[in-house]
């Protein structure tokens, strides 16, 4: 992905804090989303993305610490 | 191998009331078991000792995942939780590296630790041009 892609992406995936985002292969559509990894690959695949790539997006109320 | 971070939005706070967006070290990569793999992004992250996934990660690949040899994982704020270790074929950058991975229901996100990946790559973190870069080196005991 190239870094203008990325840029505008943080915005989009804010709208699915704390979800499985089903990307499409070239990472550049937010296919399919859901609270379950499974139901999210199912819907992406259902929609004609046989290899989505998957993001659990952060909730973001503050910072992170792993 | 580079990648660029990822921004992430973030929200406002007292602390930082004009934090719009914080930039992590986020990866493509890809897990495979047997005849399943599914394309992931997984953050980097040096503080972690090992590989560690969502559970739910672990069934779509078809384990069964409390049935491996179970491990005690503490984040930073000292809470422990359980995960469970599968040998699983980790996938970066078109190279196959074969690891154990910790898998949890309380893992959040795929997390790339000191054993398993640290230990396969030499990693440069690069905050101020956004960039992650890797470099294979010969791998060491899984420990």
């Amino acid at each position: 992905m190239k870094r203008d892609q990325r840029k505008d992406l943080w915005a989009r995936l804010a709208d699915y804090q704390d979800q499985w985002v089903a990307l499409s292969a070239d990472e550049r559509e937010i296919v399919a989303w859901d609270r379950s990894f499974k139901e999210a690959v199912a819907k992406a695949r259902k929609k004609g993305e046989p290899h989505p790539v998957m993001l659990k997006v952060p909730l973001e109320t503050g910072g992170y610490l792993v | 191998m580079k990648f660029r971070y990822l921004p992430f939005k973030a929200c406002p706070s007292p602390a930082f009331p004009g934090r719009k967006s914080i930039p992590r070290p986020v990866i493509r990569i890809a897990l495979k078991q047997g005849a399943e793999i599914y394309d992931l992004w997984a953050f980097v992250d040096s503080g972690a000792d090992y590989c560690y996934f969502p559970s739910e990660v672990g069934e779509a690949l078809g384990l069964e995942v409390e049935s491996g040899p179970r491990d005690e994982v503490r984040g930073a704020g000292g809470q422990a939780f359980s995960v469970y270790f599968h040998p699983i074929e980790l996938i970066v950058g078109g190279q196959t590296i074969s690891i154990r991975a910790g898998f949890g229901n309380q893992i959040a996100f795929a997390v790339l630790g000191s054993i398993g990946f640290f230990d396969r790559f030499e990693v440069t973190f690069n905050f101020r041009k956004s960039v992650v870069e890797l470099k294979p080196i010969n791998a060491l005991s899984d420990m």
